[in-house]
C-alpha cells in the first residue's frame, strides 16, 4: 500500500503483548494444563555411541502411578516414526541405537513429576557400547564407526541452477550442496595472489528460558497438541505422517514463546508426547528441564576453509570454499543450514567465479538445528575475517577493501538471483562513524592496546518459496482479529503484524488484536524463522486488509445504490463526497441479529524458479553492520570489548523499538559466542550442560558502551518497503572482534571462542616468529 | 559441581526431616548423631545439590542459631559470624572502614540475590573451587571457629579447610566464626578478572609501611581453594616490595602443583596468570602501602 | 522431626496460614498450589532468576527457596505489583518495550523493584551489577536497563 504516512509508522507503540508480560497474565505452553493430565519423564542416554541391547520396563511399568512406559520398540510400530528436515533419521525413539550423550531411549507418563523420576530409574537398558565420533575429523576418518546403517528417509532440498543437492553421499555424510558459478579455480589461477585460510565455528545452545515443552491429548482419532514449537503447521503435518493420521484429525495450539531462536522449530520431542498419551489415553504433559534441552538441539560448529583470490590492486576475483558443518547425531535441520552456509559464503562482494562445497557431517554429538542466522552466522564469521586479513595483506584499509568490492543495490547477489536491497556502503560508513573508525589511533605497544574492527554480515532473508495466509475478520463495530499463524517469540510479531492490519485498514491500533494460533482456525503459515514474518507474513495480512477495505467499498456501495468509485474508506466509514456514512449502523441495518464480519483473505507466495540457484529468487537481504573498539591485554590475552556498535536495515520500521531489540539482543547472543558462550565437550560427555556452567551473556558482560542503529533504505519487499531483521545482529559481531583484535596486536583468532588464552597463544606465536626473523 | 545432569530437578528434592536448632552446640550435636544430615543457612548448595538427587534425609536448619550474624572488631581483630550473607559483608560500615578492598570486591561477587542470601559459612564450607570467600579468609590468615558437639570450640587456620592440593579436610562441628587478624596489620588485594580460570586473593601482614609476610589463596585453579605463604626471605619496605613483586610471583607461581586443565584454560595458562596477576597485584598492594 | 511445617506469611498483601512439607519448594507452591503462574521456571538452578520473587522486599529465587524459610516472612510475587493497577516500573517496561519473549519479565520486574527500593538513582554500574542476576536472551538488556532509569526518574520505589 503506498502512501502511508512515515509519522504513523515512527509513532511508539506500547506492544500488544505488554500487558500480559508485564502482569504475569501472560500464558506460554508452559503454563498449560488440562485436568486430569500426566506428567513424563524421558530417560536419556549415558553413551555417546551404544546399541540398545535390551529395555526392560516391567518394573517401571509396575510402580504405582504410572500410566505407561515407551520405548523405541512402540516407536517403531508407528506408521513413519522418523523426523528431521527434508532428511529424517530421528527416530521418535530409537529402537537399534543410540547416538548421542542424552539421546532419548525410554519415556514414561505417571500422576506427577516424582512418580516419573523414580520410574526411569526403574528401566533398564543394557548398552553395547559403540566407538564414536565426537568431531567432524574423526567422522570422516576412513573406517570411521557409521552412525546410521540404513539411508535417511526423504528427499533432499530441490536446488535451482549452478547447485547440487545430494543426500548422504558419503559416509557419516548427511548431506552435500554444492554451487559454482563460472571456474574459480581458472580465475584463482590467473589472480594476482590467491589467499587460503581455515576457520572454526563454535558449538552454542539456544538457551531460551522457557525450555521445551508439550501437551498432548488423544481422544478417538483424534491428536490435540499445546506445543511451544515455532512452526505449528510443519508440527501438524509431521504428526500426521509419524501417526498415519489425516491432516484434519491432527490440531496444534500455539500460545506465547518463552524464546525459541529456533531451538523450537521443527519436530523434536512432540511425536513422543503424543505417543504416551495415546498409550496412557490421558493427556500427557512433557516439560523438558533447561539441562534437557541443552542437549536437545545446538547451533552448528564446524570447519570453514576459504580460498580467495584478489588483484594487486585490491578487487576480489574468485573465492572456493569447503565447508564441513557438524551435524551431530540426527538431522534436524542440518541440510537447510548447510545449503545456506554455503550458499552465503561469498558475502555480499561482487565475484567473477565461485565455487563452494558445504556438507553436514555426522558426529555422536547434540544434534544442530536452526538457530538464529542459520548458516549466515559461520558463513559471516569466516568470510569477514578473512576479508580484513587480506586487506592488511596487502597493506589495504579494510574499510576502503570492502568498499570497492562492495555489492551496489540493484546488483544482484549471485547471476539469477535478487538484488542486494540495502545500500551497503551507506551502512558501513554509519558504523564507522560512529565508532570514530578513520580517526582511531595507531595501535600502541603498551600493555593495554586498543583496536578496531568492522565487519558486514549478511544472509538472504523470507525463505525460499516461502509463502502465507492470512485472515482478518471485522467486526461491525470495526474491531478487528487478525489470523496468522506466525507465532510470538519474542520477535515482536504479535504487534507488528497487527499494526499492518491497522495501518492496512485505516484503523486505530489498539482496535486490532491478534488472534490465538489454533490449527483448526488459524490459516497456514510455514513457520516462525528465516525472518519472514513481516515480508511473507505480513504481505498477506496486508492483502487481506485491503480484501476487507474492498469488501467494505462493496458493501456501503450496494447499501447507498452508488458506484463504489463515488466511495472511499475513512476509518471505519465511507465518504461520499463532502458525506461521511459510518459503518456499523449500515451493518445493522442490512444484517440485523447479530452482526456480520467481513472475513478478509490474502496471501503471498514467492514463486519457486528453477533458474535461481537456491530453486527460488531470495526475498531480500539482511545484512548487519558491525564496528567494535576492544582493549587488548597482552599479559593475560584477555579482550575487553569497549564500544560495539550494530546496525540493521528495516527497510521500513513497522515497529522502531522491536527493531532496535532485536538488533541488540541477536548482537548479544552473537558476543556471548565470540568471547566466552560453548557447549564444550570432554571427550564423549558434555562438558558443561548445565545452567550453572553453560554461561551466557549477563547484564555485567555488556561492553562498555554498546549502541545500534535501525537503517531504513526502503527497498524491502514487504508492507511499506518493509525487510525482516530478527537475525541481523547474529551475523557480523564475531569477525568484527577478531578485525579489531587484529587491529590492536597485530594477532589474528580464526577459532571461536577469542578466549584469553587463545589470544595469548597467538600473540606468544608472533612474538616466536618475529623474534626468530 | 556436576556439569551434565541429564536428570536434575527441583522436584529430585527427597522427603527430609527439618531440623532447627537454636544454638550452635545443638545444631554440632544434631550433625553429629545421624549420617545423611546437612546445615543449612542460606541453602544455595545444599538446595543445588538436592536436586542432583543427593540423599540428604535430614537439614539441619541455622536459621534460628544465635550468634552467627555479628560483625565485631576489638583489639585482637575482626570477628565474622559464619551466618553474616555476603551482602551484610559489602555493605558493613565497619568493613568498609578497615577493609575497604575486601568490600569493594564483595559487591561483585555472585549476583545480588546470592549476595542477600548465600552466608560466608556455606561458602566457605562449600569449598568449591570457584567461591572466592575461602580465598578472602585464607589470605587474609583467618582463623575458623567450630562449636562442636561436647560444646567446646575447635579453632583451625583457614588454610586448613583445604589441603595441599586443595582437596577438602573433613571439619565437623558448626563453622560459627571468622576472625581475622587486626584490620591495621592487614592488606587485601583481589583480581577476579580472569574467573573462570582462575582468581587470586592476596593479603599482606604488615607494620607501618614494612611487609612482614602474607598469603596467597588462589581460586578456580584447583580441585579447591588453595593458600600459600607469600615467599618472602625477610620482611621488606613497601617500595622494596613493587622492586619484588615480580621474582615473589614467579617463585610462587613454580612451586604450585599442576593446575587443573579444562574447558575454561589450561595448567600453564594458569600457572603463569597466577604469577601475572600476583606481581600485578603486589604492585597494588605496594603503592596503596606508601 | 517433623513431616510438615506451619508457616505463617503474608502474599500480595493477604496474611495466609498454610501447612507445607519440608521440601515444598516455594515455586511449586506459587504456580501449583496457589495458581500464581506469573512466577516462571527457566532454570531451576537459581542462574537465570525467571523465577525470582520478593521477600521482605528482597530477590530471591523461588526455585531455590523452601516454602518453610517463608514463615513470619512477607512475599510479593508479579501478581501483587501495582496493587491491582499498573506498577511504576511494569509502565517504564511497557513504555520502553523492556521485553520481547517475556518469559524472564516477571522475575526481571520484581529484580528492579528491589533494586530501586535500595538505590533509588542508581548508576549503570549498579544497574548492570544488579540485573546480572537476570538472564534475559532476547533484548541485550538495554532496552531494559533504559526503563529502569525511567522508572527512577519517576521516583517508582
Amino acid at each position: 500500500m503506498d502512501g502511508v504516512d512515515p509519522a504513523v509508522l515512527a509513532a511508539p507503540v506500547v506492544a500488544l503483548d505488554g500487558p500480559d508480560k508485564v502482569s504475569g497474565a501472560a500464558r506460554y505452553t508452559f503454563d498449560v494444563a488440562l485436568p486430569g493430565m500426566l506428567h513424563a519423564k524421558v530417560l536419556r542416554s549415558p553413551h555417546a555411541h551404544a546399541r540398545i541391547a535390551a529395555i526392560d520396563v516391567g518394573r517401571a511399568a509396575a510402580l504405582p502411578g504410572v500410566a505407561c512406559v515407551v520405548t523405541g520398540a512402540d516407536a517403531a510400530t508407528l506408521p513413519d516414526p522418523r523426523y528431521g528436515v527434508f532428511l529424517r533419521d530421528q527416530p521418535v525413539l530409537p529402537w537399534d541405537k543410540v547416538r548421542y550423550v542424552g539421546d532419548m531411549v525410554a519415556a514414561v507418563a505417571a500422576v506427577d513429576e516424582i512418580t516419573a523420576y523414580r520410574a526411569l530409574e526403574l528401566i533398564d537398558v543394557r548398552y553395547e557400547p559403540l566407538p564414536a565420533v565426537m568431531t567432524i575429523e574423526a567422522a570422516l576418518a576412513p573406517g570411521a564407526p557409521l552412525l546410521f546403517d540404513e539411508p535417511a528417509a526423504g528427499n533432499p532440498v530441490p536446488v535451482g541452477a549452478n547447485a547440487t543437492s545430494v543426500k548422504e553421499p558419503r559416509a557419516n555424510v548427511l548431506y552435500e550442496f554444492t554451487y559454482r558459478n563460472g571456474d574459480a579455480d581458472a580465475v584463482l589461477a590467473a589472480s594476482d595472489r590467491v589467499f587460503e585460510d581455515r576457520f572454526a565455528f563454535s558449538r552454542i545452545n539456544h538457551f531460551h528460558l522457557e525450555p521445551h515443552v508439550n501437551l498432548a491429548r488423544v481422544t478417538g482419532d483424534q491428536i490435540e497438541i499445546w506445543s511451544c514449537n515455532q512452526d505449528p503447521f510443519v508440527l501438524r503435518n509431521d504428526l500426521a505422517r509419524v501417526f498415519g493420521r489425516p491432516g484434519h484429525c491432527v490440531r496444534v495450539h500455539a500460545s506465547y514463546v518463552g524464546g525459541g531462536f529456533g531451538g523450537k522449530s521443527y519436530c523434536k520431542m512432540e511425536p513422543l508426547v503424543v505417543l504416551l498419551a495415546m498409550r496412557a489415553g490421558r493427556p500427557v504433559r512433557l516439560a523438558l528441564t533447561m539441562d534437557e534441552s541443552l542437549l536437545t538441539l545446538t547451533k552448528h560448529a564446524g570447519e570453514l576453509i576459504l580460498t580467495t583470490g584478489v588483484t594487486a590492486d585490491g578487487r576480489l576475483t574468485a573465492r572456493k570454499s569447503e565447508i564441513r558443518l557438524d551435524g551431530g547425531a540426527y538431522a534436524d535441520a542440518s541440510v537447510m543450514t548447510a545449503l545456506k552456509t554455503g550458499y552465503r559464503i561469498t558475502g555480499p562482494y561482487r565475484w567473477q567465479a565461485v565455487a563452494t562445497r558445504a556438507c553436514a557431517v555426522r558426529t555422536n554429538c547434540v544434534p544442530a538445528g536452526s538457530f538464529r542466522g542459520f548458516g549466515g552466522t559461520q558463513a559471516s564469521f569466516a568470510s569477514e575475517s578473512q576479508i580484513d586479513m587480506i586487506a592488511r595483506r596487502l597493506g589495504l584499509d579494510p574499510y576502503e577493501f570492502r568498499r570497492i568490492n562492495l555489492l551496489g543495490p540493484g546488483e544482484p547477489f549471485q547471476p539469477n538471483d535478487s538484488a542486494i536491497d540495502s545500500d551497503l556502503v551507506q551502512g558501513l560508513d554509519e558504523v564507522a562513524r560512529r565508532l570514530g573508525y578513520h580517526r582511531r589511533p595507531p595501535a600502541a605497544a603498551s600493555t593495554l592496546a586498543r583496536g578496531m574492527g568492522l565487519s558486514i554480515g549478511i544472509k538472504d532473508g523470507g525463505g525460499t518459496g516461502n509463502h502465507a495466509q492470512a485472515l482478518i475478520k471485522v467486526m461491525p463495530s470495526g474491531r478487528a482479529i487478525v489470523h496468522t499463524a506466525t507465532v510470538e517469540i519474542g520477535q515482536g510479531a504479535t504487534t507488528a503484524l497487527s499494526r499492518i492490519a491497522a495501518v492496512t485498514l485505516g484503523l486505530p491500533l489498539d482496535w486490532v488484536r491478534y488472534g490465538a494460533i489454533d490449527t483448526d482456525h488459524t490459516p497456514l503459515n510455514n513457520g516462525t524463522h528465516v525472518s519472514c514474518a513481516t515480508t511473507v507474513t505480513g504481505a498477506a495480512i496486508e492483502r487481506a486488509a485491503l480484501d476487507v477495505r474492498r469488501q467494505a467499498l462493496d458493501f456501503a456501495a450496494t447499501q447507498l445504490g452508488c458506484a463504489v468509485e463515488a466511495l472511499t474508506l475513512d476509518g471505519w466509514a465511507v465518504r461520499r463526497g463532502n458525506v461521511t456514512h459510518p459503518l456499523e449502523p449500515m451493518i445493522a441495518a442490512h444484517f440485523g441479529g447479530a452482526g456480520f464480519e467481513f472475513i478478509g483473505r490474502g496471501q503471498m507466495k514467492v514463486p519457486f524458479d528453477a533458474k535461481a540457484p537456491l530453486n527460488a529468487v531470495n526475498l531480500f537481504w539482511i545484512p548487519n553492520w558491525v564496528g567494535t573498539e576492544v582493549e587488548v591485554d597482552r599479559e593475560t590475552g584477555r579482550v575487553r570489548v569497549v564500544r560495539l556498535v550494530a546496525g540493521a536495515d528495516a527497510g521500513r520500521s513497522i515497529n522502531p523499538a522491536a527493531c532496535r531489540g532485536q538488533i541488540e539482543g541477536a548482537t548479544l547472543q552473537a558476543y556471548g559466542q565470540a568471547l566466552f558462550e560453548e557447549l564444550r565437550y570432554d571427550g564423549p560427555l558434555p562438558a558443561n550442560a548445565t545452567p550453572l556452567a553453560y554461561r551466557v551473556p549477563l547484564a555485567s558482560d555488556l561492553p562498555e558502551r554498546y549502541e545500534s542503529f535501525t537503517a531504513e533504505h526502503a527497498q524491502g519487499p514487504g508492507p511499506f518497503g518493509a525487510k525482516g531483521i530478527g537475525e541481523s545482529g547474529m551475523l557480523g559481531v564475531a569477525s568484527a572482534i577478531a578485525n579489531a583484535i587484529e587491529d590492536a596486536v597485530g594477532v589474528r583468532l580464526t577459532a571461536l571462542p577469542f578466549t584469553p588464552e587463545r589470544v595469548l597463544a597467538a600473540l606468544d606465536a608472533r612474538q616466536t616468529s618475529m623474534m626468530t626473523r | 559441581m556436576p556439569v551434565l545432569a541429564i536428570h536434575r530437578s527441583r522436584k529430585l528434592i527427597p522427603p527430609f526431616a527439618l531440623l532447627r536448632p537454636r544454638t550452635p552446640r545443638e545444631a554440632a550435636a544434631m550433625q553429629a548423631d545421624t549420617a545423611g544430615a546437612a546445615f543449612m543457612a542460606g541453602g544455595i548448595d545444599l538446595v543445588n545439590r538436592l536436586k542432583f538427587g543427593d540423599a540428604v534425609a535430614r537439614v539441619i536448619h541455622l536459621g534460628a542459631v544465635e550468634g552467627l550474624d555479628g560483625i565485631d572488631e576489638s583489639a585482637a581483630g575482626l570477628t565474622i559470624g559464619a551466618g553474616v550473607t555476603h551482602d551484610r559483608l559489602q555493605t558493613s560500615p565497619v568493613i568498609r572502614a578497615r577493609l575497604p578492598a575486601l568490600a569493594e570486591t564483595w559487591s561483585t561477587v555472585g549476583n545480588i540475590r546470592v549476595r542477600l542470601k548465600g552466608t560466608l559459612g556455606g561458602n566457605l564450607m562449600a569449598r568449591e573451587p570457584a567461591y572466592d570467600f575461602a580465598l578472602a579468609a585464607m589470605a587474609a590468615g583467618a582463623e575458623l571457629r567450630f562449636a562442636t558437639a561436647d560444646g567446646t570450640e575447635r579453632r583451625i587456620a583457614a588454610a586448613s579447610l583445604t589441603d595441599a592440593a586443595g582437596r577438602p579436610e573433613p571439619q565437623p562441628g558448626l563453622l560459627t566464626a571468622i576472625a581475622l587478624p587486626p584490620a591495621d596489620r592487614l592488606r587485601l588485594g583481589f583480581d577476579r578478572s580472569l574467573r573462570p580460570a582462575l582468581s587470586v586473593a592476596v593479603g599482606l601482614d604488615v607494620d607501618g609501611a614494612r611487609v612482614a609476610g602474607g598469603r596467597v589463596a588462589i581460586g578456580c585453579a584447583f580441585v579447591g581453594p588453595l593458600a600459600r605463604a607469600l615467599p618472602l626471605d625477610a620482611p621488606l619496605a613497601a617500595s622494596a616490595l613493587a622492586d619484588a613483586a615480580g621474582g615473589i610471583a614467579h617463585r610462587l607461581a613454580a612451586a604450585l602443583p599442576e593446575p587443573a586443565s579444562d574447558g575454561h584454560a589450561s595448567a600453564a595458562y594458569r600457572r603463569r596468570m597466577v604469577e601475572v596477576l600476583l606481581r600485578r597485584e603486589l604492585v597494588v598492594l605496594a603503592s596503596q602501602l606508601r | 522431626m517433623s513431616t510438615s511445617v506451619e508457616i505463617a506469611l503474608t502474599i500480595n498483601g493477604t496474611p495466609r496460614r498454610l501447612t507445607v512439607a519440608p521440601n515444598l519448594v516455594l515455586a511449586d507452591l506459587l504456580r501449583e498450589a496457589l495458581g500464581l503462574t506469573g512466577c516462571k521456571i527457566g532454570c531451576d538452578q537459581a542462574v537465570c532468576g525467571a523465577c525470582t520473587v520478593l521477600v521482605d522486599g528482597l530477590p530471591t529465587t523461588a526455585c531455590t527457596t523452601f516454602a518453610f524459610e517463608l514463615d513470619g516472612k512477607s512475599l510479593v510475587t508479579i501478581e501483587g505489583l501495582g496493587d491491582g493497577g499498573t506498577h511504576p516500573v511494569q509502565r517504564a517496561f511497557l513504555d520502553h518495550t523492556a521485553f520481547q519473549c517475556g518469559f524472564c519479565t516477571p522475575g526481571m520486574i520484581l529484580s528492579v523493584v528491589a533494586l530501586l527500593a535500595r538505590h533509588p538513582d542508581p548508576d549503570e554500574a549498579t544497574i548492570r551489577q544488579w540485573l546480572s542476576a537476570n538472564v534475559c536472551r532476547c533484548t541485550g538488556y538495554q532496552m531494559i536497563i533504559d526503563a529502569v532509569r525511567a522508572a527512577a526518574l519517576t521516583g517508582a520505589t
